[in-house]
């Protein structure tokens, strides 16, 4: 079984591109980024992380990482679920929310902390 | 299990050259408390500051809030963090400087921190408002990285915290409140006829700058486990968290948590108040579900017949809230969860990111996204430019005349997922 991320987060890119199956977009938004992984779950993966993350919330930063396993066959009703809730969740905060503005300065900061909840969900799966 | 908290009431702090707490006020000694904080020779250097109910001050970024603390017998005020050898919280006489509190500054990374107003209408929202702050405001060393910088920051808050605490100890003016714990047994066989309810106390454990600390250690290397109030409540888990103010458990609102404190009171009246299961809530999937595994026995081996889980964070962490919520339930044991909501700045959105139908009985403590403008201070104890980088604020925060427009998940406490705030959901 492979493992793969899809990213947005170019520190993320930087500092699993030697060590995971990563895929990484540059420019893709939050939700395109969610919705990569929703269609390889459709083909057969499954989430191996939750997609949300702890505490930012959708609205407070540009970033996200998605932890799969890349297999192919049956869909994971499980997965598709809550892929389906992470979109949606997403695309309330974003729209109902009165802030998506992000200071330039604090764009490391949302990469480091994106970047750390992945490490640590990468470093439980490979336990 | 035996604990007799002596609680003395701070009204006040003031700096002086002596160290004592005479009607009230608590005088600290700015020279000492230097000296300890800068033993870590990772810190540059430290200042202190006072921040009282009522004065026109603000405080940001704040990490953590502690209640200082001190031991006079049976052990230490924070077991297994200064040493290898410790002792079992919920023993002996542990003095609370009850009214005050040690809190920390300084930014860490951004988005992590929160805000506290010592006046204006944010006292509506948060506790920690009507504390008198003994502010820690720490510069780290240029070759510190952010996890360093976090363990600095804490470990000097919680030094301070029980440093300041033994002041206490010459203070004959307090209140004794004695807590007893019996075995499961003895409780089983003492209220036979109530019935038995286990508290599920949710913690943050999702890597560095996101965790809680149970005697010193990670609980990410933790499986659920069984602890008792007394414990909780004499310094056995303290905050390594960043995460967002509103509902982050501060190393505060573990000491004086508001689920364990209604449970105590009812105990042997209403309930038979059994036990309590800490759960670590985890990144992967797999980690959930073995948690929710574990969780949920433990409470049956506990003979729960029902249950109250307490949340921290928000996301991937409101799965693990409901996953256990459902197997309880389908394990026959009623069960009550307490959350906060992101429904929008508007509240008419869903508010939950993962919901399941035998989430049947929630407690609300509010809808994170709701905005509010806070008058401008005279003070700022911080930086006010970090309020652009912290939860709930973004760079249009701070207004032309001064004011700040926040969601209130920017406030430290204001939606505190333990239920110890004044925000709270009621039917209309």
């Amino acid at each position: 079984m492979k493992a793969l991320i899809i990213t947005n987060n170019p520190k993320v890119n930087i500092e699993f591109k030697d060590k995971e199956n990563i895929e990484f977009y540059e420019d893709a938004s939050q939700e395109q980024i969610l919705k990569i992984a929703r269609d390889y779950i459709h083909l057969g993966a499954k989430l191996i992380m939750h997609p949300m993350m702890g505490r930012i919330k959708p609205h407070e930063t540009p970033y996200k990482s998605v932890f799969l396993e890349k297999t192919e066959g049956k869909t994971d009703m499980d997965s598709i679920m809550i892929i389906e809730e992470s979109i949606a969740e997403t695309k309330k905060l974003i729209e109902h929310t009165y802030q998506t503005k992000y200071d330039e300065q604090l764009l490391p900061d949302l990469q480091y902390i994106d970047f750390l909840l992945l490490k640590s969900g990468v470093e439980e799966y490979r336990r | 299990m035996n604990l007799e908290l002596r609680k003395i009431t701070i009204k006040d702090i003031q700096f002086g050259d002596e160290e004592k707490i005479v009607d009230g006020c608590l005088y600290v000694d700015p020279k000492k408390l230097e000296e300890l904080v800068l033993e870590d020779s990772r810190v540059k250097s430290v200042s202190f500051d006072i921040a009282r109910p009522g004065e026109s001050t603000r405080i940001v970024p704040v990490k953590d809030v502690i209640e200082p603390r001190a031991k006079l017998e049976g052990g230490e005020a924070f077991p297994g963090l200064f040493h290898e050898d410790m002792q079992e919280g919920g023993n002996g006489i542990t003095y609370a400087l009850s009214g005050c509190a040690v809190t920390t500054t300084g930014p860490i990374v951004g988005f992590q921190e929160g805000v506290i107003d010592m006046s204006g209408p944010m006292t509506d929202y948060t506790i920690y408002s009507k504390l008198n702050h003994l502010v820690i405001i720490i510069d780290k060393q240029d070759n510190i990285d952010q996890h360093d910088h976090e363990v600095v920051v804490r470990m000097a808050g919680i030094k301070v915290a029980e440093y300041v605490g033994r002041i206490g100890f010459s203070c004959e003016n307090y209140t004794s409140e004695n807590y007893e714990w019996k075995s499961i047994g003895e409780k089983y066989a003492e209220y036979p006829d109530l019935p038995k309810v286990v508290y599920v106390y949710n913690c943050m454990a999702q890597g560095l700058l996101h965790d809680t600390y149970f005697y010193g250690r990670d609980t990410k290397v933790l499986v659920p486990t069984m602890v008792t109030p007394l414990e909780i409540m004499d310094g056995a888990i303290i905050s390594g968290n960043c995460v967002s103010p509103g509902s982050k458990t501060t190393t505060y609102m573990h000491q004086n948590n508001a689920v364990i404190e209604e449970l105590l009171k009812v105990h042997g009246k209403e309930i038979n108040f059994m036990g309590i299961v800490l759960n670590p809530l985890m990144t992967t999937l797999k980690e959930k579900f073995r948690d929710r595994m574990l969780t949920v026995r433990q409470v049956k081996m506990l003979g729960a017949d029902g249950a109250i889980i307490s949340q921290e964070g928000f996301g991937n962490p409101t799965t693990d809230l409901m996953i256990v919520c459902q197997e309880l339930e389908n394990n026959g044991i009623k069960t009550v969860i307490i959350t906060n909501e992101d429904a929008g700045t508007d509240g008419m959105s869903e508010p939950l990111p993962d919901s399941v139908q035998e989430a049947n009985a929630i407690v609300s403590t509010g809808n994170s996204n709701a905005t509010v403008m806070l008058p401008a201070m005279e003070k700022t104890i911080g930086n006010l430019k970090e309020v652009e980088r912290v939860c709930g604020g973004n760079v249009t925060s701070i207004q032309e005349d001064g004011r700040l427009l926040l969601e209130i998940h920017g406030i430290m406490g204001s939606h505190n997922l333990q239920g110890n705030t004044y925000v709270g959901a009621v039917t209309i």
